[in-house]
């Protein structure tokens, strides 16, 4: 029932082996083993295309999910996922909604909801789903503003909702193990985490509004609850389809792209998890690059677009009196100033496991959390601390000076200006 | 005045560099009140609400009115911190309505607007729900006295709308917060009580009653509440309670009072709830659940290991130790991840202990658990404990350990241990240990060729000319390479993307393509050289055993020089090298011994190794494009003798997603032997099936029979639907026929029957028997005591006569009839229940044919029929049945 502290997780490093022939189970014609109805858990989707599948599959792929509802504003992604729900479970019972207000109203039955829409709706979509009754699996970055994560944290609380972020990296071995090595004193004294930002774009948005195309009618794409609490523009497929990420409206920049991750990972590491940075100096560049952010106790975090901190993406690494230790994607094995630290892999990960109960699956994390009723990895407090120095770290690109934040009353320090990009009025009639 | 005040803030504005693309000399307020577009206009707004002046309160209320603007408007002025901006927003509130109103309210709720309080109060009981519900949630935080009197009224009318209700609950939930901010508790448990006691409602409203409650009770108070919802009978309260009790643990003095509180649980519960002791909870909880840790059920048990690992609570030691190699079953595995685990020095201290017990059985239990990670630096200890200790069972399992870690550093020991042991076992796992090593340190061999790869959002979308990176990563000797956004960047945010390498292998010409983080394999690796050297060098030497190991040894290099030796033996050897050789070759892990393993599968006069050189095939054909291997998975299965072979056959044809894979699929679920199995890869390819489905657009037109011949006067067509009637008896049937040929298709067709106890059918990949227009052929059927069953007109007679879909037709009413062929699978269904799901075993030459509709011979009848699809190479579904449904309903009559 519980995270599950189990090596069949994680210590199956597949290298070996020469795969043998995929064998087909015998029990094809009865659904034998099936987990009984009553420890399932009754899951529904919102928003879901492109990576939101990943996900998707992630979550059937657990055999206590039964997955009974999808609900999205276009007609094409609707079907889509109910064709791929329906072959999963081998019948036609997913059910289509287009409107979220109605699938919230109308679903009492739903345990857990994965949420995979554009950023702009990620936390609005989370609030009213947790106000509903359902726990929350949303892809990141999850929040526009540092309001939004507040409305998320409070929400959770208020409701006792579980609620899960995607910042999966949290629950993979290798990222695991960087932040234990970091966490328990293993590397000395921390006194720098590198956090990798999105190489690819910038952190100053254009917002300029694409074409106007002849909007379709709402069964086939629900233009206005697409852009739901963002500024009204006019239609174009291309936003819907997801090109809608050089938007100031709509995302939170090359910092939030991937700082959602890695600022969690390194706060994790520097056991900030329940706060932000106090100080963000500006850089004169594109991308915030460079940035130097400083906790209260002085312990510092930069954001790095290059690869010179480790070889893969999405990385962090930490620096400390005695050593470092880094980990990305791409890696088979995090990084390490001593190669010796290495032998201590399945020794530290697996420590964290049981020391805290966690599953290695982010996913499964989630899952359990649902039945146990504990706190994930990636909890709403954890998601709204990175995701809050996500926003100080644009705010500090946008006005383009140095700023100072109390995490405490999580507001910007003299600064009439920052200090009101804190939160954006939502379009009517979304409510947060 | 509009230009006075443009010319005044023109000087203090600070142009934000990064914001909206506005150009960056102009003046919001001058955009905002000239004709500028409304993109302009939305951009200066957004300038306007982190830096606008007071000045611009006025030009910006105005537009609070405006359906295009009014967010904007708002976007700006909420922020913004004068007094005037809020002035604005509660003047708005009397000239809005609907959307624009519940907008307003929010931001008023947003900039916490005091005076905003008494002309929201009657909101709450707006016509517009939208309007109350917003301004429930905006009052709440408030906290005043009249406020909560006016949510509880509503609150308490009857038949309040399920949004409302939830609404003012929320309103209330955020009342109790503040008071509780305010150190209000009395009151806010008073509020939260309250909510607690509303009949019929959700759960997490229940849950939030009950949190707040409790949590500001504090332990001493909360906990009798906190118990009554933990014991009580509802599941759902019992888990609200435990979400509750999760906080509640992070207060003083409450981990103890929960701990106590254990015993009184059902057992069922207690497993849930012991989850939440967690690091630090070892002095107050620990010995209440070393308790649990020996009380059953098996669950309850493992929960409480769990959590003494947990919270680090090292008095369990000596239990888990215990446990870890005396225990079976989910408490074995428990108690032993928990040694493995535990964290601290006095885990691995007892971990070590064990290592040294006197009974060998705890020893290999250690050795086992080292090997998982449970000691710094286990391939030292696991090398040692494989040398020195005195017990055969031990040494092998740290051979076995090494499994996953042996490094060059340990290849000559355990090239010792092949050599030397006397012991079978040790020298086997030494082997294994070895095998894993190479496995490891595996490289590409050369040959690779890289013309083109590309990464993105194929076919279409954006996309990255990649071919340089994928050709250094192949000079790097991978065998693989993950298809990511860390090797290739993102051409794509947000898109799943594919990698697509054109290649030559030795020339020959191979391009595959692979999703987004899956992995790309070129083609097998072969262990490095030095490997391979040492191998043979002993292998010159050996004698016995010990050469066949390292035969094997050498096998699972997958170097070319070993496998001509390796071949050479299992040509020209004798007894036990050869026989090993034969074996050694089944297992070859590249396709160089495809060759050698599809002729031993033909010809092997070995049962067993013929087995097993067709589950090499297999594997290695998998590996190869489905075009040039399915003709092989062909000819295994017409040679197939056993149902273990045929399985491994169709093990293979379930990654060819094509017709005609499905058909050899098919045909195999006529041998009961490896019906389940065939079935299953039946399924599989059904799911992936590669071909595009046509729908027919000239069937029917709807309107006449253009397209439809019959010999009798008794068609025609009417409200759109095909309608055959018989006024008088009839002596024999008659048929409408289509023009239309299938062959795979999907039929799907509301019918009507008039009278019930009349005959009719839909014909079938039919022929016509004569030129009046007989048919002969499959024929759905329809009728009283038929429907959905399986006729063959003129020919066969009843196919299959069994299934009860009858039960689901509506007599006398219209009924939706599906037909659905492909190869020799055939299904009916009657408004969505199965009717026949047939394997037609002689239905070879009957696969392709025409569709016509029947009316009887008999009485007066009519039969109608309103089509809605033809589907040409249908996908194996129908509208509420999907591939499972029905391919596992196939049987075959005559078995």
């Amino acid at each position: 029932m519980s995270g599950s502290l189990s090596r069949r997780n994680f210590l199956s490093k597949a290298a070996a082996a020469v795969a043998a022939p995929y064998i087909v189970p015998a029990s094809v014609l009865g659904r034998g083993g099936a987990t009984p109805p009553s420890e399932r858990i009754v899951c529904a989707g919102i928003g879901i295309h492109g990576r939101g599948f990943d996900d998707l599959r992630a979550m059937v792929s657990h055999r206590d999910v039964q997955f009974v509802a999808i609900c999205d504003i276009w007609k094409q992604q609707r079907h889509a996922v109910k064709d791929f729900i329906d072959d999963h479970h081998g019948n036609k019972d997913c059910k289509m909604y287009r409107d979220i207000r109605e699938f919230c109203a109308e679903r009492q039955d739903i345990d857990a909801v994965l949420i995979a829409t554009g950023d702009h709706w990620h936390a609005q979509a989370s609030v009213r789903a947790m106000q509903a009754g359902m726990d929350v699996f949303t892809e990141k970055p999850s929040s526009m503003t540092i309001a939004e994560g507040q409305a998320v944290v409070a929400a959770a609380k208020r409701y006792g909702r579980v609620y899960q972020t995607g910042t999966q990296r949290l629950s993979e071995a290798n990222h695991v193990f960087a932040i234990e090595m970091a966490r328990a004193g293993k590397l000395g004294q921390i006194h720098t985490a590198y956090a990798h930002i999105a190489p690819w774009d910038s952190a100053k948005m254009p917002n300029t509004w694409k074409e106007a195309q002849e909007q379709p009618p709402v069964d086939e794409v629900d233009w206005d609850i697409w852009l739901g609490p963002c500024p009204w523009r006019p239609f174009n497929m291309d936003y819907v389809k997801g090109g809608w990420r050089d938007c100031y409206d709509f995302h939170t920049s090359c910092i939030g792209e991937w700082g959602a991750h890695t600022f969690a990972q390194a706060q994790a590491g520097l056991n900030a998890g329940d706060t932000s940075p106090v100080k963000y100096q500006y850089v004169d560049n594109d991308s915030g690059d460079g940035m130097v952010c400083t906790f209260a106790n002085g312990q510092k975090m930069i954001l790095s677009r290059g690869d010179q901190y480790w070889h893969g993406s999405c990385g962090e690494r930490f620096d400390g009196d005695d050593g470092w230790a880094a980990a990305a994607d791409g890696y088979s094995m995090p990084d390490v100033s001593n190669p010796k630290m290495l032998a201590e892999f399945k020794k530290v990960v697996g420590e964290y496991v049981a020391r805290t109960g966690r599953s290695l699956d982010h996913m499964r994390n989630f899952l359990d959390c649902v039945k146990t009723r504990e706190e994930t990895v990636a909890n709403p407090s954890v998601m709204h601390r990175s995701m809050s120095t996500v926003h100080a770290a644009n705010i500090c690109m946008w006005l383009g000076r140095d700023l100072e934040y109390d995490p405490v009353k999580e507001e910007f320090v003299n600064d009439d200006e920052a200090n009101r990009m804190r939160a954006r009025a939502q379009r009517e009639p979304w409510v947060i | 005045m509009r230009n006075i005040i443009g010319s005044l803030l023109l000087a203090g504005l600070v142009v934000l560099a990064a914001v909206p693309a506005v150009a960056q000399d102009t003046n919001p307020l001058e955009v905002l009140q000239s004709d500028a577009s409304p993109e302009q206009k939305s951009q200066a707004c957004i300038k306007l609400s982190v830096n606008g002046p007071v000045e611009a309160v006025p030009v910006l209320a105005a537009l609070l009115v405006d359906e295009k603007l009014s967010h904007m408007a708002r976007y700006a002025l909420e922020p913004m911190p004068y007094p005037e901006a809020g002035q604005a927003l509660r003047d708005a509130l009397g000239k809005t309505s609907g959307r624009l109103k519940v907008g307003v309210i929010n931001s008023l709720a947003i900039r916490k607007d005091q005076q905003a309080i008494p002309l929201l109060i009657p909101l709450l009981v707006d016509a517009d729900a939208d309007v109350a519900q917003a301004t429930a949630v905006a009052l709440g935080p408030f906290a005043t006295d009249e406020i909560q009197k006016a949510l509880m009224i509503v609150l308490s009318q009857p038949n309040l709308a399920p949004g409302r209700f939830n609404a003012m609950c929320d309103g209330l939930f955020q009342c109790a917060e503040a008071r509780a901010a305010r150190n209000q508790k009395v009151e806010a448990i008073a509020l939260y009580k309250t909510l607690l006691e509303l009949p019929n409602t959700q759960t997490q409203l229940r849950t939030a009653a009950l949190r707040g409650a409790v949590l500001n009770f504090g332990v001493e108070k909360g906990m009798p509440l906190l118990t009554q919802y933990l014991q009580g009978e509802n599941t759902d309260d019992f888990f609200s309670a435990l979400r509750v009790a999760r906080e509640l643990s992070e207060q003083p003095g409450a981990t103890a009072a929960l701990a106590a509180l254990l015993p009184q649980l059902p057992p069922e519960r207690r497993v849930l709830f012991i989850d939440l002791f967690g690091e630090n909870d070892g002095d107050a909880a620990g010995a209440a659940l070393i308790a649990q840790a020996g009380e059953d059920p098996v669950e309850l048990r493992v929960a409480a290991l769990k959590a003494l690992t947990r919270m680090h609570y090292s008095p369990a030691l000596d239990l888990i130790s215990n446990l870890a190699w005396t225990a079976e079953g989910p408490l074995a595995e428990a108690s032993r991840d928990a040694l493995a685990y535990f964290p601290g020095a006095d885990g691995d201290a007892a971990l070590q202990a064990l290592l040294t017990h006197a009974d060998p059985k705890a020893r290999r239990v250690a050795v086992e658990l080292v090997g998982q990670g449970g000691l710094d630096n286990p391939a030292a200890v696991l090398l040692n404990t494989a040398v020195t200790d005195a017990d055969e069972s031990v040494r092998v399992a740290a051979l076995e350990g090494l499994h996953g870690y042996a490094s060059p550093e340990e290849m000559q020991s355990l090239l010792d241990k092949v050599i030397h042991s006397t012991s079978p076992a040790e020298a086997r796992a030494a082997e294994r240990a070895l095998t894993a090593l190479g496995e490891r340190q595996k490289q590409m061999p050369g040959g690779i060729v890289v013309q083109k790869a590309v990464y993105g959002n194929l076919p279409d979308g954006p996309s990255a000319d990649v071919t340089e990176q994928v050709s250094r990563i192949v000079a790097e000797g991978a065998p693989t390479m993950q298809a990511s956004n860390a090797n290739f960047g993102d051409p794509a945010p947000g898109a799943v993307k594919k990698l697509s390498v054109e290649y030559t292998d030795n020339g020959t010409p191979i391009s595959k393509t692979v999703a987004e983080n899956e992995t790309l394999k070129f083609k097998e690796g072969i262990a490095p050289a030095a490997l391979v050297d040492a191998y043979f060098a002993a292998f010159d030497q050996a004698q016995g055993d010990t050469k066949l190991a390292l035969m094997r040894l050498l096998g699972s290099t997958g170097s070319p020089k070993a496998f001509e030796v390796v071949r050479a033996n299992a040509t020209t050897g004798e007894g036990a090298m050869k026989d090993t050789a034969l074996r050694t070759l089944c297992e070859w892990p590249t396709s160089e011994a495809l060759p050698t393993l599809l002729e031993l599968s033909k010809t092997s006069v070995d049962p067993a190794l013929k087995t097993l050189a067709l589950g090499g095939a297999v594997r290695l054909l998998g590996a190869t494009p489905p075009g040039e291997a399915l003709p092989q998975y062909v000819a295994f299965m017409a040679q197939a003798s056993t149902p273990e072979e045929k399985k491994l056959v169709l093990s293979g044809i379930a990654q060819v997603h094509n017709l005609e894979a499905l058909n050899l699929a098919f045909a195999q679920m006529h041998d009961p032997a490896v019906k389940p199995e065939a079935a299953q890869a039946a399924i599989a390819i059904a799911r992936g099936l590669n071909q595009p489905s046509v729908e027919e657009k000239s069937f029917f037109n709807g309107a006449d029979l253009t397209g439809w011949e019959s010999g009798t006067n008794y068609w025609r067509v009417e409200e759109g639907a095909i309608v055959g009637q018989t006024t008088e008896p009839i002596t024999q049937n008659e048929f409408l026929w289509s023009a239309i040929p299938v062959s795979d298709f999907y039929l799907s067709v509301d019918v009507l029957l008039e009278p019930n106890e009349a005959n009719s059918g839909i014909q079938f990949r039919s022929k016509k028997a004569d030129e009046r227009g007989q048919a002969t052929g499959y024929q759905a059927d329809m009728g009283k005591d038929v429907w959905g069953h399986l006729y063959h007109e003129h020919g066969r007679g009843k196919l299959d006569w069994v299934g009860d879909a009858e039960t689901m037709v509506k007599p006398g009413e219209w009924n939706h009839y599906e037909i659905l062929a492909v190869g020799p699978a055939i299904w009916t269904a009657l408004n969505g229940k199965i009717g026949v799901a047939f394997l037609d075993p002689e239905g070879a030459n009957e696969l392709s044919g025409l569709i016509a509709f029947q009316v009887h011979a008999g009485p007066p009848q009519k039969a109608q029929f309103k089509i809605r699809h033809l589907v040409h190479n249908p996908r194996i579904e129908m509208e509420t049945l999907g591939p499972r449904d029905l391919i596992s309903a196939l049987r075959d009559p005559q078995q």
